[in-house]
C-alpha cells in the first residue's frame, strides 16, 4: 500500500513540475531595446541613427564638432583653450591647464591612458562604420541613402585626417571590428596611405552632403560647404605637412585644399559677418549669445539651458593666463606693416600704447585697459585691468594680456554650468585663410586670390589690403625660411584665427616647432610696471631681442626652459597603455 | 449491563470529499497527493449532520478517526437525533458537540470512545478517581560537579505552582497529588530537565551544563539536517548574535561572527548596503552569495535583525548544490522566526535609544596664522608664490594674538576678508547622531495555530548640525502557521519593509559634507555685521546680506566650496517599500514523508524625488564693491521623479523521504523545483525651472521637461535532488545537484547540470576510539567535492541579445534634445555559466562534555570559464562581449572554535573564536601584452604596483647623484620623494606598465585581508551578562589613492591637519614620513604609488560590548511580566590599528562622507 502512495505521489509531483517547465519559460527578450535587425528601414531611423554620430562627435573624446564642453568638464574642452598649446595664449599656473602647459613646454612625459585631444574615440569610427554597412538596408532611393553616408564619411574623414594630424601613422579601421579581427593587433596604416582613405571619404562628403539640410540651420546639420571647409582643413594640413617636413606629392593636397576653398568660397551662401563698424564687428559675432542665421558661421554648437550648459566662460577667466607678447606684437599697424618696420608703432612702455595705431582686431581680441566699460568686463568696474596674478580680486592674468575676443558678461556673471555661451566650429573666415595659403604655398596665387581671401577679412576691419607685388619684409621672420609672402599669410592666419585652436596644429605643419623655444611672454615688467601693478607676484626674463624685461610667465615653475625636439615633437605620444595592448602600433620617434 | 460494540469501518471512498474542500481553499495543486491518504491514523473529525440519528454520528466520527465506541444499547436507543456541525475538531470536541443538550457523557480510553449516562458513577469505569491527600516534595539540585545550585526553578507541570532553590541547592513545595505529575527543573546555562514524580516525595536532581548540542538542527538548503549529520561546509548562528545590539541592518552584527563570511561595510550610512563575500574572492566579475530569507532572494537590509531566528552560511558546493547557479560562492539562509508552540502568547517590547559618534574626525590646524604660514609654505615651494598675500599674513596675525570678533574682519582692497578661525568642521557636523528602535513582537500559539507578528521602528539621523539628513525603516513580519490537520499545514507569511530617507540634494561633489576637508580655516562663510564694511555709514547697504552664506572660499583661492548655503536647497527623498506575500503549504501524507510548496509574489517600489532648487547666495570676490547674490552650483534648478515599480516571485516544491533506521542505514531523499521570475519597469520624469524653490512638483516649473523610461525581465528554473545516506551513524555520505536554467543564455547554453558529493567519517563512533569516550564526544571526518554555476551578470539580463541604445542627447540641432539610436555592442553567441569547482576538508571536534567545540575546513574553489572583458586595443570601438575564458583560483581556510562552562553556581562564561583567511591568484586570462593594468596569470588579486620609496632628498647635491626622476615630474629639490632605481637604468619611470617591462614599479603590497578573526566572549553572572565581542583583520594593505581632495596627503585639500605639519620635511625634521610640504593638488611627484605609503590596514575593533541585567523574577512577577531586561551596548567602541590617521582600517573610501560611528546604546526588553 505504502509503496503504492509513494509511486503515485512521486509521479503526481513530476508531472506537476513537468507541466511548470514550459519550454518558452525562459525565452525573455528585452521590453525596450531596438535590435538591429529591426532597424534600418526608414528615412527617420537613418536620421537618428546619424543623430547619434553628431552627439559622439561633439564628445569630449572626439571632439570633432568643436564645442564647449559642460559642467566640470567645460574647463577643459573648448577650442578657446587649445591656443595654450601654443605660443598664443598662456595659462594662469592653475594646476587645472597644466596639460597645456606641459605640451607647450615640450616637457610633457608620455602619457598613461588617451591624452586629452588625444588618442581616443574609436567606439565613434565604429559607430560610422557599422552606419555605412547598414544604411543599405533601408528601401530609400541611393540619394536618400548618399546623404547619410555622406555624413558618416564625413566624420570618418575627419576623426582620422585629426588622428593623422596629431599621430603620424594610424591604425585604419574601415568596417565593424570584432575580437578576432586581425586588425585588432596590427600594425599602423603609414600616413600617406591612411590619407588617401580621409581623402575618398572627404570626396565621397562634399558630392553627396545636400548644400542645405532643408532644417533652419539652427545650426542643423553638416551640409555640403560644411564638408568643404573641413575637406580644405585636412587637406591644407596635409599639403604643408608633406612640404615642409617630406612626403609625396603636397601639390595634390594643396590642389585639393585651394579647389574645396574655393567651391566654398565662390559658390556657398555664406560671407564675412559685417556691420560697416570695424571696430566691433569682429570680435561682436564671436561674442553672440545667438549664432542663428549668421552670415559667417557655417557650423556652430548650440547651448540651451536645461539641455546642454557650459562654464566656459568663468573658467576661461579664470583658466586662462592670457596672449603672449609674441601674439600681441605680430599684428600689423594700421598702415599694414608690421610694429618692425611701422613708424606708427608706439612700443610697449605701458600697455595702453600697445593698442596704439594696431589692426584693430587686437583690441577686438585683447582687452584694451579703455574699453573695459564698453565689455562691463568682470561685471565691476572697480577693478583696473590689466590685473595679474597676485593682485587681490578681480580676474587677473598671468601675461597681463587680458583675453576679450570671446568675452560676454552675462555668462561672466550666471551660476556654475548655468551659462548657454555658443562655439563656433566652422567659419568662413578659415575657408578664406585656407584658400589663399594653399595657394600661396602652390605658388600660383593672384592678386584675384587675395582679393577673395584675405583682402575680405582685411576689409572687414577697416586695414590696408595686401598687395601681392608690395609685401612688407619683416626682419622677425626672414630666417623662417619662406616668402614674405608667406609669411604674411602666416600672420594674418595668427591674427584672424587667433583664439579659436588653431596655432599649435599651424606651427607644426609648418615645421616652426622652434618659435615654441621662445619663453611665453607678458607685458613690458620695467620699474614703471612695478610701481603700477604693485601686489603683482610674476616672474620677469630679459627678452634677448629687446633687451628689455618682460614678465615671464612660466618662469620657476615646472614649464620653464621650453623646448622643441623637432625629431620628436611634432608628432604627439601613443599612450602606453594602448601601446601595452597592441605592441605593433610601435610608438612615434623619441618618445 | 448490556453493552454493545458498533461495527467498525473504514471507507476511503467516502471520506476523500474532506480533502477536496480543503484543496478548494488552497487552490494548490499539489494536494492531489491526499487522495491517497489513509485517514486511520489522525483523529480530526469533520462533521455537517442534521437531525440525524446519534447512532450514524457515531459511525461517522469511527469512519474518521478509527476510534471504536462503546455504549449501552438502550443509551443509544434512546438517544434520538442530533444536529452537529465541527471542522476538524479533536474527537473530544466532536463528542462534546454531539451530546451537547443530552443527558451523557463520555470517556475515552485507548481508542475506545465510552458512553454513559451522566449521573453513572465514574468509579465502574475510571481507574482511580479518588483524589489523594497532599504531598510535601522535597530535594536538592547539583551541577555535574556535585555542587549545589541556587536560584534554580522548580515548577509543576501545568500549574504555575513552583519555587527556587535555596544556597544550598534544597528546595521544597508542597503539591496536590504526588503521583502524576512532573516538575519542570531549570537554571540559566543549563539543559533543563522534567522528572516525573511517580511515588517519591524526595529527589535529587543533577543539572548539566548547556553546551552545543550536537543534536542541533541546522537549516540546510530546502530542509534541515542534524549538526552531526552534517557533511558539507556548514555554520550556523543563531539571534543570540543579533539582539540586543544597535544594528541597523544584519549585516553589521554578522560581521567576525562566521569564519570566511566576509563582511565590508561601506560606510557608515544606513542607506549604504553591506557586501557580503563567503571564502574570498569570487570572480573577476564580482559575484556574491546567494541571500534568502526564508526561502526566497532578498536583501538582508530589508529584514528587522529582531525577526531573525537564525543564520546559515552554505560555504562549498556540497552545502550549496541544491541552489545551483546562484550558489556559485556560497549561501546565506535566513530564517525569520515564529511563534513558540506551548499555549503561551508572548508579547515582547524592545526599544533602544543610541547615540552614534563618528569615530575619525579631522585634527585641524585652528590657528589662522598658522594655517596660512603653513600653506604658504607649501605653495612657495610648488609655484613660487605665496598664496595668502602680507596682509593676510598680518591679519590672522593679528586674530591669532588677540581674538576678538573685531579682529576677525577686515577690509583689504575693498574686499571683505576673514582672519579668524571659522571651525567649519565643527559648525558642520554635530558630536552625536541619535538614532531610535522599537520593536513589537507578539507570538504564540493555539493548538492548530502558532503566529509571530512584529513591527518595527527605525529612525536614524545624520551628523549635520542644520537641514539633516534622516532615515526611518518601518518593518512588519507577520507569519502564522496552520496546522489543518495531521498532514496539512499552510505556512502564511507577509514581510513589509519601508524606508523613508531625506536628504540633502547632491548639487555636485564639491558641495557635500566631503567638503569639509576642502575649506580652509580662513574660508568666509556668512556674510558678517559689522559696523561698517567700505566706509562708515553704509551698514545699512549691506544689511540685507548679513547672515547669508558665501559661495565658498576666500579671496585668493576662491575654487573651493561652502556646503552651508546648499543645505538651504533642495532635498533628495525616496520611499521604498517591499512587499514579499508568501502561502506556503506542507504535507505530510504519511511518516516520513513531507511535502513543501510555497509560492511568494514581491512587490518592490520606489518613489523618489531629487529637487535642485535655486540658492542665493554670496560670490567671494568683489562682493563689497559689487553686491549681489549667485546661485553657485544650483543656477540649473531642475526636479527629478523617479518610480520603480519591480515585481518578483518565486515558486519553490520539493518532497522528502526518510528511512529511518532500516537496519544499519539510513537514507533521506529529496527532490523539488524551483522557479523564479522577474520584471522590473521605472518612469523617470524630469523638468527644469522651479517656479518657486518651495513648491516642488514637476507642474511647477517652466523650463525644459523629459520623461524616461524601461522595462527588463528575467526568469530562471530548476531542478534539484539531495540523496543522504549514512551507514551506522558512522559512514555518511550525501550527493547533491541541480539542473539550472536561465533566460540570461542563449538557448543552447542555457542549461547546466551542477553535481556535488561529500561524505563524512564520524570517527569517534568507531569501536577503537570506544576508550575515548569519556572525553571525546565527537570526532568527524568531512570531504566535499561539487562544481556549481556563476551566471552572475548584474542588471544584464539579455547579454546575447544585441540591442541598440536609444534616448535623447543633450546635442542641439534646433532646439532641445534630439532622439539617437546608438549601434549594438558585440555579443557573445556562446556566452554560457562561469562554473565553480569547490573542494573543501573539514574536520569537527566536540569534546570534555561538549563544552570545547572547534571546526575547522581547508578549501580551494576554482572559479572556471570566468567570464571576462577580454581588454582589446581601444580601436576595437566598443567593449568587447565578454567570454568564457578566464580562471582563477581562492584558497583558504576557516576555524570556528568554542569553549563554554561554569564556575561554580552563579558563573558561566564562554568563548568563541572564528578565524580565516584565503587569498586568489588568476590561473588563465588572456592579456597578450602583459600589461600590469589588467589581470594576468600569476597575479595575486590585490596587488598593488608602486614605486619603491628610497627616502626623502636631504640636499640638492643628492638628486644630482640619484637616478633621473624627471619622468615623474620637475623641480626635484631636497625635500622631495627619492624612488628606488630597482631596474638600474638611472630613470625612473614605469616602463611600458606591463610585466616584461615595469620600469621601476614593483608589487609593494596586497589590499586582500588576510587571518580576519572574531572573538566573543561572554560572562554571566546571576542576571548579569557581559558580551564583548572583538573583530579584526591579521594583515592587509591599503595604497591612499592620490587623487585630489582625497583625505591623506598633506596640501591634497584646502584645510591643513595637524600631522601636515608635524610630519613634513624640513631641515629640521628630516626624517618625516611626507616630503616637503608641496600643494599636492597641483603636484603629485611626491605621493606617486610607493611602498612608503602602503597602510598597514590590520586592526582589531571592539565592535561590540553589551552588558545586560535580568530584574529578579520576584520583582517583575508582581507585575505580571515575565522578563525584564535591560542593557546598555557600545558598537565600535575601540580599535587598534597602526594605519596613519585620519584613516579608517575598515574603510578605504577616503571621501570622508559618511564617517563610520560609535554607537552607544541603552536598551531595555520586557516580555509580557
Amino acid at each position: 500500500m505504502k509503496k503504492y502512495i509513494v509511486v503515485t505521489s512521486l509521479l503526481v509531483f513530476a508531472a506537476v513540475i513537468l507541466n511548470s517547465c514550459k519550454k518558452d519559460f525562459l525565452e525573455r527578450y528585452p521590453l525596450d531595446e531596438i535590435s538591429n535587425e529591426t532597424f534600418w528601414n526608414t528615412e527617420n531611423d537613418l536620421i537618428i541613427y546619424n543623430n547619434g554620430l553628431y552627439n559622439t562627435a561633439a564628445s569630449d573624446n572626439v571632439h570633432l564638432i568643436q564645442g564647449h564642453s559642460t559642467n566640470l568638464g567645460s574647463y577643459l574642452y573648448s577650442p578657446w583653450y587649445q591656443d595654450e598649446f601654443s605660443d598664443n595664449t598662456v595659462t594662469n599656473n592653475k594646476p587645472r591647464h597644466d596639460v597645456f602647459a606641459l605640451t607647450r613646454s615640450g616637457h610633457e612625459p608620455v602619457p598613461t591612458v588617451n591624452q586629452p585631444y588625444g588618442w581616443g574615440g574609436w567606439s565613434f569610427v565604429r559607430a560610422v562604420n557599422i552606419g555605412l554597412a547598414n544604411y543599405q538596408h533601408a528601401h530609400l532611393p541611393q540619394e536618400t541613402i548618399d546623404k547619410y553616408a555622406g555624413e558618416a564619411r564625413l566624420f570618418r574623414g575627419w576623426f582620422y585626417g585629426d588622428k593623422v594630424s596629431k599621430f603620424g601613422d594610424v591604425p585604419w579601421i574601415g568596417h565593424e571590428l570584432n575580437t578576432n579581427s586581425e586588425e585588432l593587433y596590427g600594425p599602423r596604416m603609414p600616413r600617406q596611405q591612411a590619407m588617401d582613405s580621409v581623402l575618398a571619404d572627404l570626396n565621397f562628403a562634399c558630392e553627396k552632403l545636400p548644400d542645405d539640410w532643408g532644417d533652419g540651420n539652427a545650426p542643423g546639420r553638416l551640409n555640403r560647404w560644411a564638408a568643404l571647409l573641413v575637406k580644405s582643413r585636412i587637406c591644407l594640413f596635409e599639403g604643408t605637412w608633406r612640404k615642409y617636413h617630406g612626403g609625396t606629392n603636397p601639390e595634390m593636397w594643396l590642389q585639393q585644399a585651394a579647389a574645396a576653398a574655393k567651391d566654398l568660397i565662390d559658390n556657398g551662401p555664406y560671407h564675412l559677418y559685417s556691420t560697416g563698424d570695424p571696430l566691433h564687428d569682429y570680435n561682436a559675432y564671436q561674442r553672440a549669445t545667438d549664432l542663428t542665421g549668421n552670415s559667417e558661421v557655417i557650423y556652430w554648437r548650440k547651448y540651451e539651458q536645461g539641455v546642454i550648459n557650459t562654464n566656459v566662460i568663468p573658467y576661461f577667466r579664470n583658466l586662462n593666463g592670457g596672449a603672449t607678447k609674441s601674439m600681441v606684437e605680430d599684428y600689423l599697424c594700421t598702415d599694414g606693416l608690421p610694429i618692425s618696420l611701422s613708424p606708427l608703432y608706439k612700443g610697449d612702455a605701458q600697455i595702453e600704447d600697445v593698442f596704439q595705431n594696431r589692426d584693430p582686431r587686437l583690441r577686438q581680441s585683447i582687452l584694451d585697459p579703455v574699453d573695459q566699460a564698453y565689455y562691463n568686463y568682470d561685471n565691476d568696474l572697480s577693478y583696473s585691468y590689466p590685473r595679474l596674478t597676485g593682485m587681490p580680486g578681480g580676474s587677473p592674468s598671468s601675461s597681463g594680456y587680458t583675453i576679450i575676443k570671446n568675452y560676454e558678461s552675462v555668462a561672466a556673471g550666471t551660476a556654475f554650468n548655468t551659462s548657454t555661451t555658443p562655439a563656433i566650429t566652422l567659419r568662413l573666415g578659415e575657408a578664406l585663410l585656407n584658400y589663399a595659403e594653399a595657394k600661396a604655398e602652390l605658388g600660383t596665387i593672384t592678386q584675384e586670390d587675395l582679393d577673395k581671401s584675405i583682402n575680405k577679412l582685411r576689409d572687414r576691419v577697416a586695414m590696408p589690403l595686401m598687395e601681392i607685388n608690395n609685401i612688407p619684409v619683416d626682419p622677425r621672420y626672414t630666417k623662417d625660411g619662406v616668402s614674405p609672402l608667406i609669411i604674411e599669410i602666416r600672420r594674418e592666419r595668427r591674427v584672424e584665427l587667433f583664439n579659436e585652436g588653431f596655432r599649435y596644429d599651424d606651427l607644426r605643419r609648418w615645421k616652426q616647432g622652434k618659435k615654441l623655444e621662445i619663453p611665453s611672454m607678458g607685458i613690458l615688467w620695467d620699474n614703471v610696471a612695478q610701481a603700477r601693478y604693485k601686489k603683482a607676484k610674476v616672474k620677469s626674463s630679459v627678452d634677448p631681442v629687446s633687451g628689455k624685461t618682460y614678465i615671464d610667465v612660466y618662469k620657476g615653475t615646472s614649464f620653464d626652459n621650453p623646448v622643441f625636439d623637432e625629431s620628436k615633437d611634432y608628432l604627439w605620444a601613443i599612450p602606453l597603455n594602448a601601446l601595452s595592448q597592441n605592441p605593433n602600433l610601435k610608438q612615434n620617434p623619441g618618445w | 449491563m448490556h453493552l454493545k460494540v458498533l461495527n467498525s469501518f473504514l471507507v476511503l471512498q467516502r471520506v476523500s470529499k474532506q480533502p477536496l474542500r480543503i484543496m478548494k481553499l488552497t487552490t494548490v495543486i499539489l494536494l492531489a497527493f491526499c487522495l491517497r491518504v489513509s485517514a486511520k491514523a489522525y483523529s480530526q473529525v469533520t462533521l455537517k449532520e442534521t437531525n440525524v440519528p446519534l447512532k450514524e454520528v457515531f459511525g461517522k466520527i469511527q469512519q474518521q478517526t478509527g476510534y471504536d465506541f462503546v455504549c449501552a444499547y438502550d443509551i443509544m436507543e434512546n438517544a434520538g437525533n442530533v444536529t452537529v456541525a465541527v471542522r476538524d475538531a479533536t474527537i473530544d470536541q466532536a463528542m462534546k458537540e454531539c451530546l451537547k443538550g443530552k443527558e451523557l457523557t463520555f470517556i475515552i480510553l485507548n481508542k475506545t470512545v465510552i458512553v454513559k449516562r451522566k449521573e453513572m458513577p465514574a468509579i465502574s469505569l475510571a481507574s482511580n478517581p479518588l483524589p489523594l491527600p497532599p504531598v510535601k516534595i522535597t530535594g536538592r539540585v547539583v551541577n555535574q560537579q556535585g555542587q549545589p545550585l541556587q536560584n534554580v526553578s522548580i515548577v509543576v507541570k501545568g500549574s504555575r505552582v513552583g519555587v527556587t532553590t535555596n544556597a544550598d541547592g534544597y528546595f521544597s513545595l508542597t503539591v496536590p497529588d504526588g503521583k502524576n505529575i512532573s516538575l519542570e527543573i531549570s537554571s540559566i546555562g543549563f539543559e533543563p530537565k522534567t522528572v516525573k514524580l511517580g511515588s517519591k516525595t524526595s529527589i535529587n536532581v543533577t543539572l548539566n551544563t548547556q553546551v552545543a548540542d550536537l543534536n542541533e538542527v541546522v537549516v540546510v538548503g530546502y530542509g534541515t539536517q542534524k549538526k552531526e549529520n552534517l557533511t558539507g561546509a556548514v555554520s550556523m548562528v543563531t539571534n543570540k548574535r543579533l539582539e540586543d545590539r544597535p544594528i541597523v541592518d544584519a549585516a553589521q552584527g554578522l560581521e567576525g561572527v562566521i569564519p570566511n563570511l566576509n563582511i565590508t561595510i561601506p560606510n557608515g550610512s544606513p542607506t549604504a548596503g553591506a557586501d557580503f563575500n563567503i571564502r574570498g574572492y569570487e570572480s573577476i566579475n564580482g559575484g556574491s552569495p546567494l541571500i534568502l530569507v526564508d526561502g526566497v532572494p532578498m536583501s538582508l537590509q530589508l529584514i528587522n535583525p529582531n525577526d531573525i531566528a537564525s543564520v546559515t552560511v552554505l560555504k562549498d558546493a556540497a552545502a550549496a548544490a541544491v541552489y545551483g547557479a546562484r550558489a556559485a560562492f556560497g549561501v546565506i539562509l535566513v530564517e525569520t522566526k515564529k511563534g513558540k508552540s506551548g499555549g503561551k502568547i508572548n508579547l515582547q517590547l524592545n526599544t533602544q535609544q543610541s547615540l552614534a559618534k563618528p569615530i575619525f574626525l579631522m585634527d585641524v590646524v585652528t590657528d589662522p596664522y598658522a594655517y596660512v604660514q603653513a600653506y604658504n609654505t607649501a605653495s612657495v615651494r610648488t609655484n613660487g608664490q605665496p598664496t595668502y598675500d602680507e596682509d593676510y599674513l598680518e591679519g590672522t596675525k593679528r586674530y591669532s594674538e588677540n581674538p576678538t570678533p573685531e579682529n576677525k574682519w577686515g577690509v583689504y582692497n575693498g574686499t571683505l576678508r576673514f582672519y579668524g578661525y571659522n571651525d567649519y568642521q565643527n559648525k558642520l557636523i554635530t558630536d552625536f547622531a541619535p538614532q531610535q528602535q522599537y520593536d513589537l513582537t507578539a507570538s504564540g500559539s493555539s493548538k492548530n495555530v502558532n503566529f509571530y507578528a512584529s513591527f518595527g521602528f527605525l529612525n536614524k539621523d545624520g551628523y549635520l548640525r542644520t537641514n539633516n539628513l534622516n532615515f526611518k525603516r518601518y518593518n512588519v513580519l507577520l507569519k502564522t502557521d496552520i496546522t489543518v490537520n495531521k498532514w496539512l499545514t499552510l505556512n502564511e507569511k507577509i514581510v513589509y519593509n519601508s524606508q523613508v530617507d531625506n536628504e540633502p540634494h547632491n548639487y555636485t561633489d564639491g558641495a557635500n559634507l566631503n567638503t569639509v576637508a576642502r575649506v580652509s580655516p580662513v574660508d568666509m562663510i556668512q556674510f558678517p555685521d559689522l559696523p561698517y564694511y567700505l566706509q562708515p555709514g553704509d551698514h545699512d547697504k549691506y544689511a540685507q546680506y548679513i547672515g547669508m552664506y558665501f559661495e565658498g572660499g576666500n579671496p585668493v583661492t576662491s575654487n573651493s566650496s561652502n556646503f552651508f548655503p546648499y543645505l538651504n536647497g533642495g532635498r533628495y527623498t525616496f520611499t521604498k517599500n517591499d512587499l514579499w506575500l508568501t502561502q506556503g503549504l506542507t504535507l505530510s501524507p504519511f511518516k516520513n514523508f513531507k511535502i513543501k510548496s510555497d509560492f511568494s509574489y514581491n512587490t518592490n517600489n520606489l518613489m523618489s524625488q531629487d529637487v535642485a532648487s535655486k540658492v542665493d547666495m554670496l560670490p567671494v570676490n568683489n562682493f563689497l564693491t559689487n553686491p549681489r547674490t549667485t546661485n553657485g552650483f544650483s543656477g540649473n534648478d531642475n526636479i527629478n521623479n523617479q518610480t520603480n515599480y519591480n515585481q518578483y516571485y518565486v515558486f519553490n516544491a520539493y518532497a522528502e523521504y526518510t528511512m529511518e533506521k532500516f537496519k544499519n542505514h539510513y537514507l533521506k531523499l529529496m527532490a523539488g523545483y524551483n522557479t523564479e521570475w522577474a520584471r522590473n519597469s521605472f518612469i523617470r520624469a524630469n523638468a527644469q525651472g522651479l517656479l518657486t524653490p518651495t513648491i516642488t512638483d514637476l507642474n511647477a516649473t517652466s523650463g525644459t521637461q523629459q520623461t524616461f523610461g524601461g522595462k527588463s525581465q528575467m526568469a530562471l528554473e530548476g531542478l534539484f535532488y539531495r540523496v543522504n545516506y549514512m551507514f551506522k551513524e558512522k559512514y555518511l555520505l550525501e550527493a547533491d545537484g541541480r539542473y539550472d536554467g536561465t533566460s540570461r543564455f542563449p538557448t543552447d547554453s542555457r542549461y547546466g547540470f551542477f553535481p556535488s558529493v561529500s561524505a563524512g567519517w564520524r570517527i569517534s563512533k568507531e569501536k577503537f576510539m570506544e576508550g575515548t569516550q569519556r572525553w571525546l564526544n565527537n570526532l568527524k571526518l568531512r570531504a566535499s567535492y561539487g562544481t556549481l554555476g556563476n551566471q552572475l551578470l548584474g542588471s544584464d539580463y539579455y547579454p546575447y541579445i544585441p540591442t541598440m541604445g536609444s534616448g535623447m542627447a543633450p546635442y542641439i540641432m534646433s532646439s532641445g534634445m534630439i532622439p539617437y539610436v546608438s549601434p549594438a555592442g558585440l555579443i557573445s553567441p556562446s556566452l554560457t555559466w562561469e562554473t565553480v569547482v569547490s573542494k573543501n576538508l573539514g574536520l569537527d571536534i566536540a569534546m570534555l562534555d561538549q563544552r570545547f567545540d572547534m571546526s575547522a575546513d581547508v578549501y580551494t574553489r576554482d572559479t572556471k570559464n570566468m567570464l571576462m572583458n577580454v581588454n582589446y586595443p581601444d580601436i576595437l570601438g566598443t567593449t568587447a562581449p565578454k567570454e568564457n575564458a578566464a580562471n582563477l583560483r581562492t584558497k583558504g581556510w576557516e576555524l570556528s572554535t568554542s569553549w563554554r562552562d561554569r564556575i561554580g553556581k552563579n558563573w558561566t562564561y564562554g568563548v568563541t573564536l572564528a578565524l580565516s583567511d584565503h587569498s586568489t591568484v588568476i590561473t588563465k586570462y588572456n592579456n597578450p601584452s602583459g600589461s600590469i593594468n589588467d589581470h594576468y596569470v600569476g597575479q595575486k588579486i590585490g596587488e598593488i604596483w608602486g614605486y619603491q620609496t628610497a627616502g626623502i632628498f636631504q640636499t640638492d647635491e643628492d638628486v644630482k647623484k640619484a637616478a633621473d626622476q624627471s619622468q615623474l615630474g620637475t623641480n626635484w629639490r631636497a625635500g622631495d620623494m627619492q624612488y628606488v632605481d630597482l631596474n638600474g637604468d638611472n630613470v625612473i619611470n614605469s616602463g611600458d606598465r606591463t610585466l616584461s617591462d615595469h620600469g621601476d614599479l614593483k608589487i609593494i603590497g596586497n589590499t586582500t585581508p588576510r587571518y580576519s578573526f572574531g572573538v566573543n566572549s561572554n560572562v554571566g553572572y546571576k542576571g548579569f551578562s557581559l558580551n564583548v565581542f572583538f573583530q579584526g583583520v591579521g594583515s592587509r594593505n591599503y595604497l591612499p589613492d592620490n587623487g585630489n581632495w582625497v583625505a591623506f596627503y598633506p596640501f591634497n585639500d584646502s584645510h591643513i591637519e595637524k600631522y601636515w605639519i608635524s610630519e613634513s620635511w624640513s631641515q629640521t625634521n628630516p626624517n618625516a614620513y611626507f616630503a616637503a610640504p608641496t600643494i599636492e593638488t597641483q603636484d603629485k611627484k611626491n605621493i606617486q604609488p610607493q611602498s612608503r605609503y602602503v597602510q598597514n590596514m590590520a586592526y582589531i575593533r571592539l565592535k561590540n560590548l553589551t552588558l545586560s541585567y535580568n530584574l529578579p523574577d520576584k520583582l517583575i512577577s508582581k507585575a505580571d511580566l515575565s522578563k525584564v531586561q535591560v542593557y546598555f551596548a557600545g558598537m565600535n567602541l575601540w580599535e587598534h590599528s597602526k594605519v596613519h590617521k585620519p584613516l579608517d582600517p575598515e574603510i578605504s573610501d577616503l571621501h570622508q562622507q559618511y564617517y563610520l560611528q560609535r554607537i552607544y546604546t541603552l536598551g531595555a526588553k520586557v516580555d509580557f
